[in-house]
């Protein structure tokens, strides 16, 4: 169906229109920005509405063959309920993270719009193409893009940041590279479904290789512990709502390309008997605990964020690894509510930053008396990472936990706990200053009272808008069961998807 | 949203009489509430709201992981009644209890792999231990009972009323509900509660350190009641819990009054309280005899039944009676030193400022002390057994030898009038803590805080970090390294 290619079009397209209607009107672009992020919403609505049965009955699976080729010549787009349940995680955040930046950071730069719109695209190419070399472009597209947001202050922290981001997503990729040569060599096809078809036909040892160059190269690209050291740097300098897209929805992105190319690509049943998926635990779950005792010793709020980040993303992998249905449901779940307490988290402290001298969280005496209503926001996102009830966060930790303990893996299962004690102390320190009080008229007091931002409410409704959804969803947290076990059994079942893409 | 309600819930009598309780002696706290000036007074009955929620969840459902999520309301929901008195209380209730429900849910989840996906009974010894653990830390078993006294001796009068008078019951009523058939462990442990905490009531200098401390002590009868396995004494740890939860709220309600009235805590100040409050010294007195189980309140009930769990062992008997006299003997002396420590010249000039408590005071401090007189009445309704000869006049006689003997005793030791105590907090625990380990070493001990203790050992944790963070290499060449170190593992790993 068309639609699947408008999702990468419209975007796409929209980025390299930008630059020209800039030439005519400058007034124009705030328009087509709009316009072109309602559209790509729209679009995905009416996929939704179209689809609405399949989508319900979890059976939804849509092909859009380009140009017409068949799919083991052809590239084709297509979307299973995976593709799906990522795709309008996509969809709504970037939307609404584009009208906080409208807010946030104005309509003064062309640039920002170009690349954050080519980031949509490239995030939507990854999710919805079915060809391993297409998934491949996409990604280097995201980290240039990204990169250059990461940079878009141009002062030197920012330039660090980037080329040090830049490095590490060029190493990463170089890995998913080498991988792929290996595939096509061994091989001789690109479409994930005819590769996951003969994939157990390669030689053992092909197979351990091509399986950990892509490991390796996920691994750098999400930040697990080794590999981390680009992670706070890049979300504590790029603007606030670029953090919340890296921390928030690129980072999951590669948790979806983990998902599909180790459960539905390669074979996930050989990870298991080679005893891999236990050093997959062991690493992620390392990572984890490692990433909530940095985010321990910071003393910036936005590093602290972004270490905080190193630690779930770990505990996501790890409980996907463990490969019952639960432990999927409970991995997914947590990818949602991760997704929205840390963009809920990076953009109440993209407003509340506003007020403090600096990102220390000694100078944030007093952002308490700015504004309540958005530092209660930040508080109902900090205790749904701690896990507290009713926010999601409390439910997906719950899920993690019980199916850690269901495989017997007892050390993981207490180690989430112990991460979600330290998350307490450390938010609890920046909370505490917080609402220290100062007295705004005295000198040696003094500070910026008046807000920067372009659009200072629409900067604050958006974010609390996602704090809202942090306490919505996890009062109806049960919804989600149903289409994540669809996915659950889809992963499972990889012969369901070979069959579709082949077959039709 | 009513499925859930009918499916997951049991509205069993027991159930019923317990939430119930609950909800009285939170509105009792409330009705008390209005006596002092607190701001935000809505945002304080919204939080009361949801603890209200939250121990409903708790003791209602049968369903554990209903069950957890009520226990993190109950913990949210008192953190957040707490920072009505101090910041620096509240935040140490708030880790602590934090830590607590976290090991909690841990241990339910491998409750729930065992196979028991609905609350009640547990056979194995091991999980009912862990069980007992991870309760622990709020219902104050020993061991895990450091923060009791002070939380409940620092927070402001109604909120510890509702701490110590329901909160750190319900993981008794989980306990009730799991361990049916006795745990020695707990057993012996509730022995060295009501011992431990006994001793330390009986040395406090301070009010609400005393009923800080007389409420581990009692929490130890429920414990012995319990863990004994005995049916009677399982019954009589039923009633006691709701006896002691009413006459504690109705204690903690008036100490607040009586801090009011006499501008200090220590009982050493509280000269002349009958000229004073005449009042609360009844009601006072009345709530410390429903503790000490003085025959016809129903306090003697519930320990009459509870002695059912020394079995046939003679030594045990002995032992019981040791126990029933501990609470005698804090109970008179706080009577004799706070209440009646009359001076006649001084009670002229008393005339003048004699303190009237208003109505809200008297209908929350005499509410719990009427229920008890009702339970009294009717207690093997309550407890649902049939047992109705409670050898009153026997008791009665038992109880005053009792009392001869701590009379007795008290006078001997003057009354055990003390150096008056510092009352206790996070920093004075650590500080001991510290002084321990330097008397290990032979060092001379500290005399007084230098520092703030509570900072130190939160830079603890943070030097830990740091020293982790400063562990890990800092130049880009060093850290690319790792690829090839993690490329090289995971190969080995396979090959």
């Amino acid at each position: 169906m068309e639609l699947l290619l408008l999702l990468i079009i419209i975007p796409l397209l929209t980025a390299f229109l930008i630059p020209l209607i800039d030439i005519i009107n400058k007034k124009a672009r705030r328009v087509l920005v709009l316009a072109a992020s309602l559209a790509e919403f729209f679009t995905f609505l009416f996929l939704v509405i179209n689809n609405w049965d399949d989508i319900a009955d979890g059976t939804i699976f849509i092909i859009y063959k380009m140009g017409g080729w068949f799919p083991p010549l052809g590239i084709v787009l297509s979307m299973d309920m995976l593709s799906f349940y990522f795709s309008l995680l996509i969809t709504i955040s970037v939307m609404f993270l584009i009208l906080y930046s409208i807010g946030y950071i104005g309509h003064h730069e062309g640039k920002y719009y170009v690349l954050i719109f080519l980031m949509w695209a490239a995030m939507q190419g990854i999710v919805l193409t079915g060809d391993i070399f297409n998934f491949y472009v996409f990604v280097e597209l995201l980290l240039i893009t990204s990169a250059a947001l990461i940079g878009f202050r141009r002062n030197k922290k920012g330039t660090i940041a980037s080329i040090k981001y830049m490095f590490y997503g060029v190493i990463g990729g170089l890995f998913i590279f080498i991988g792929i040569i290996l595939l096509y060599s061994n091989l001789g096809t690109l479409n994930y479904a005819e590769i996951s078809a003969n994939f157990t036909t390669l030689s053992f040892n092909t197979q351990g290789i091509i399986s950990i160059l892509f490991l390796m190269g996920l691994f750098i690209k999400l930040g697990i512990f080794p590999f981390h050291f680009w992670v706070a740097r890049a979300q504590s300098t790029a603007p606030s709502p670029i953090s919340a897209l890296l921390s928030g929805v690129v980072e999951k992105i590669y948790i979806y390309a983990f998902l599909r190319l180790f459960w539905m690509v390669f074979n996930f049943n050989y990870l298991q008997t080679t005893g891999l998926d236990k050093a997959i635990i062991f690493i992620a779950i390392t990572s984890s605990i490692i990433g909530h005792i940095l985010a321990l010793q910071e003393s910036d709020l936005k590093r602290m964020l972004a270490y905080s980040t190193i630690g779930h993303l770990g505990i996501i992998v790890a409980v996907l690894t463990v490969n019952t249905k639960l432990a999927i449901i409970a991995g997914l779940l947590h990818v949602l509510s991760h997704l929205l307490m840390k963009i809920s988290l990076f953009t109440t402290t993209g407003y509340l930053l506003q007020f403090a001298p600096s990102h220390q969280i000694k100078d944030s005496r007093g952002v308490a008396q700015q504004n309540m209503f958005v530092f209660a926001g930040f508080i109902i996102a900090a205790a749904g990472m701690m896990g507290l009830p009713p926010m999601l966060g409390f439910f997906s930790k719950l899920y993690i936990v019980k199916s850690f303990l269901e495989k017997s893996y007892y050390l993981s299962a207490l180690l989430t706990i112990v991460g979600s004690i330290t998350a307490l102390i450390y938010y609890a320190r920046y909370i505490i200053y917080g609402f220290k009080k100062i007295n705004l008229n005295s000198p040696q007091e003094f500070r910026l009272i008046l807000s920067v931002l372009y659009r200072e409410r629409l900067v604050t409704d958006i974010a609390l808008m996602f704090v809202g959804a942090v306490i919505i969803t996890g009062l109806i947290y049960k919804t989600f069961f149903g289409p994540l076990e669809s996915v659950a059994n889809l992963l499972h079942n990889p012969s369901i998807y070979i069959d579709f893409i082949l077959g039709g | 949203m009513l499925a859930l309600i009918l499916g997951n819930m049991n509205f069993s009598s027991f159930n019923i009489l317990m939430v119930s309780t609950g909800i009285i002696i939170t509105l009792v706290s409330i009705i008390s509430s209005r006596d002092y000036s607190y701001s935000n007074t809505h945002l304080f009955y919204i939080c009361n709201l949801i603890y209200i929620l939250g121990f409903t969840m708790i003791i209602m459902t049968e369903n554990w992981i209903i069950f957890i999520i009520g226990w993190e309301l109950v913990t949210v929901s008192t953190f957040l009644l707490l920072l009505w008195g101090s910041n620096k209380i509240a935040r140490v209730y708030l880790i602590i209890q934090f830590i607590g429900s976290n090991f909690l849910l841990y241990v339910v989840l491998m409750i729930m792999n065992a196979g028991y996906t609905t609350i009640g009974p547990i056979d194995n010894f091991k999980l009912q231990l862990l069980l007992i653990i991870g309760v622990g830390v709020k219902s104050a078993i020993i061991g895990l009972h450091f923060w009791l006294p002070i939380v409940h001796s620092r927070a402001p009068a109604p909120v510890s009323a509702i701490l110590s008078g329901w909160v750190v019951k319900l993981g008794f009523i989980v306990l009730l509900k799991t361990v049916t058939t006795g745990n020695i462990l707990l057993f012996y442990a509730g022995i060295a509660m009501v011992i431990y905490a006994g001793i330390q009531a009986l040395l406090a200098t301070d009010y609400k350190v005393l009923l800080a401390f007389s409420t581990i002590s009692q929490l130890g009868f429920i414990a012995i009641g319990i863990g004994s396995g005995n049916y009677y004494a399982y019954w009589g740890s039923a009633l006691h819990i709701i006896v002691h939860g009413l006459a504690k709220t109705s204690l903690f309600l008036s100490s607040g009054y009586w801090v009011k009235s006499m501008k200090s805590r220590s009982i050493y100040q509280f000269k002349n309280g009958w000229f004073k409050d005449k009042t609360n010294s009844i009601i006072t007195i009345l709530g410390l005899t429903v503790l000490a189980g003085f025959p016809i309140l129903a306090g003697y009930n519930s320990k009459h039944l509870i002695k059912y769990a020394a079995g046939n062992g003679w030594i045990l008997k002995y032992v019981f009676h040791g126990l029933s006299l501990i609470t005698y003997l804090y109970v008179l002396r706080f009577i004799k030193l706070g209440i009646f420590n009359l001076n006649n010249e001084e009670k002229r000039d008393l005339d003048e400022d004699r303190k009237v408590i208003g109505l809200n005071a008297l209908s929350a401090l005499i509410l719990p002390i009427i229920l008890v007189v009702l339970i009294t009445l009717r207690s093997n309704i309550i407890t649902g057994i049939d047992y109705t000869d409670y050898h009153l006049l026997h008791g009665f006689i038992i109880s005053l030898i009792y009392i001869l003997i701590s009379i007795t005793v008290l006078k001997l030791f003057n009354w055990i009038h003390i150096k008056e105590k510092p009352v206790p907090s996070m920093d004075l625990l650590l500080i001991r803590i510290k002084n321990g380990y330097r008397w290990l070493n032979g060092s001379p001990r500290l005399k007084r805080l230098e520092v703030d203790m509570e900072n130190q050992i939160y830079n603890i944790a943070i030097n830990f970090a740091k020293m982790v963070y400063d562990f890990l290499p800092k130049t880009i060449q060093s850290q690319l390294l790792f690829i090839p170190v993690v490329l090289l593992f995971l190969l080995i790993f396979y090959i």
